[in-house]
């Protein structure tokens, strides 16, 4: 005996539901949110772990892969060289490399934020003040070695 | 300087702490009109006294504040929701476009529809238990735990299902059987359709998932548009508060409880 054949309504009813996922993912108004959490049933929580431990969660289970999220950082730096907010984040979220020498340390960490007042010379007073600020947290924590270089500092 | 004036400790260790802040304004008050700053005296008085009524409009705010209250909370739920809806929907879209393509080869006899059905099921299960999924709901709940105690809001508890909902093993196990219940509750009534009908000519289990579960995969993809234009509303809601706050947290908080700042 020949077996039922599908009733075209099958096909009507999976062409359907495609077409309105998919008109979902494309509309303009809910293509971002469509897409967004269409791609969180597979891509795991890498920024939204990465938040929390910046707001201090210790004891999250799942650790993060900051190498893209990194990579995503510093895109976003380079694709916004004229946004001083976002240049701001990025000078004062640097941390010199582990291997600089420990008499180095602030003067290099206080690089980026100096080559700031050249592009940004409309800012120079905040940044200073930035500047003034990480110098003198440096010259507080450690004086006595501090004191030899403090014209260096907040030059 | 407030609680020094001129330098001297007075001690309020006797006074009731409510009458503390008085006092203190009081004997700031007194100092500086002794000291010939008369109209600074005024100034410093209505400062003062400003400043339990701005506590009190940052701490009854808060409560209400995107930040603290209910809404961030809400539209956890609400992005929890369109997920699971969505992730139903296509497992059932799945599940029909298989039994579909086994009817178009004609393979769609005998026990074969059902193994490709569990088979599926399998992989959906394994996806669930070691997919994304439920860490972001796990992320959800530490993010809103993080801010509520960010800004300050209770946190406890109030009643048993604000427990259960608290607790992140029983919504990581609630938000797993939620997202396989589409497919389990399609397999479930037709496994049991198939041994009642077991002499009807095809398999019910694929007939049962190209019509009925296809039908479900179109309606829960409805339901899941409907819910997202719901989802977008809250979310403009937030954005709009989170625009506020950064312009003005104080002006928020107050303008919430129909207030006006400065108090």
């Amino acid at each position: 005996m020949d077996t039922p054949r599908p009733h075209p309504a099958s096909y009507w009813l999976l062409g359907g539901t495609l077409l309105l996922f998919l008109a979902l993912l494309i509309l303009p108004m809910t293509h971002w949110i469509a897409a967004n959490q269409s791609v969180r049933l597979f891509v795991m929580p890498n920024d939204y772990v990465v938040l929390l431990k910046d707001l201090g969660v210790k004891e999250f289970p799942y650790t993060a892969d900051l190498r893209g999220v990194e990579r995503a950082r510093q895109e976003t730096i380079q694709r916004n060289p004229g946004d001083y907010d976002i240049q701001l984040a990025a000078a004062l979220a640097y941390y010199p490399p582990p291997d600089t020498p420990a008499e180095n340390f602030y003067t290099a960490r206080l690089a980026p934020l100096r080559a700031l007042k050249a592009r940004f010379p409309e800012h120079r007073s905040t940044l200073s003040a930035h500047i003034l600020r990480y110098a003198c947290s440096h010259l507080h924590r450690h004086h006595d070695h501090a004191s030899r270089r403090r014209p260096d500092l907040l030059r | 300087m407030t609680t020094r004036p001129g330098g001297v400790l007075t001690s309020y260790d006797k006074v009731p702490s409510e009458q503390r802040p008085a006092m203190r304004r009081d004997a700031y008050v007194a100092y500086l009109r002794k000291i010939g700053h008369a109209p600074e005296s005024d100034w410093a008085q209505q400062e003062l006294d400003a400043g339990p009524k701005t506590r009190a409009v940052l701490e009854a705010g808060m409560t209400q504040s995107i930040l603290g209250g209910k809404q961030l909370e809400g539209l956890f739920q609400q992005w929890t929701l369109n997920m699971l809806l969505l992730i139903n929907a296509l497992e059932l879209l799945i599940l029909g476009g298989a039994m579909l393509l086994l009817t178009a080869l004609r393979r769609d006899t005998g026990n074969t529809p059902l193994m490709v059905a569990l088979m599926l099921f399998s992989v959906f299960v394994i996806l669930a238990l070691a997919g994304p999924f439920t860490h972001w709901v796990e992320a959800f709940m530490a993010f809103h735990s993080v801010v509520q105690n960010l800004s300050g809001t209770d946190t406890s508890p109030t009643s048993f299902q604000d427990m259960l909902r608290s607790s992140v093993p029983i919504m990581k196990a609630s938000v797993l059987g939620l997202s396989l219940m589409g497919p389990l509750l399609a397999l479930l009534i037709l496994g049991f359709l198939r041994l009642v009908r077991s002499k009807e000519p095809g398999s019910v289990v694929a007939s049962g998932l190209r019509t009925g579960g296809l039908a479900a995969a179109l309606i829960l993809m409805a339901v899941y548009g409907a819910t997202l234009f719901v989802t977008l509303q809250k979310e403009a809601q937030a954005n709009s508060a989170l625009d506020r706050i950064l312009q003005s947290e104080p002006r928020y908080l107050a303008e919430l409880q129909g207030r006006s700042w400065p108090p």
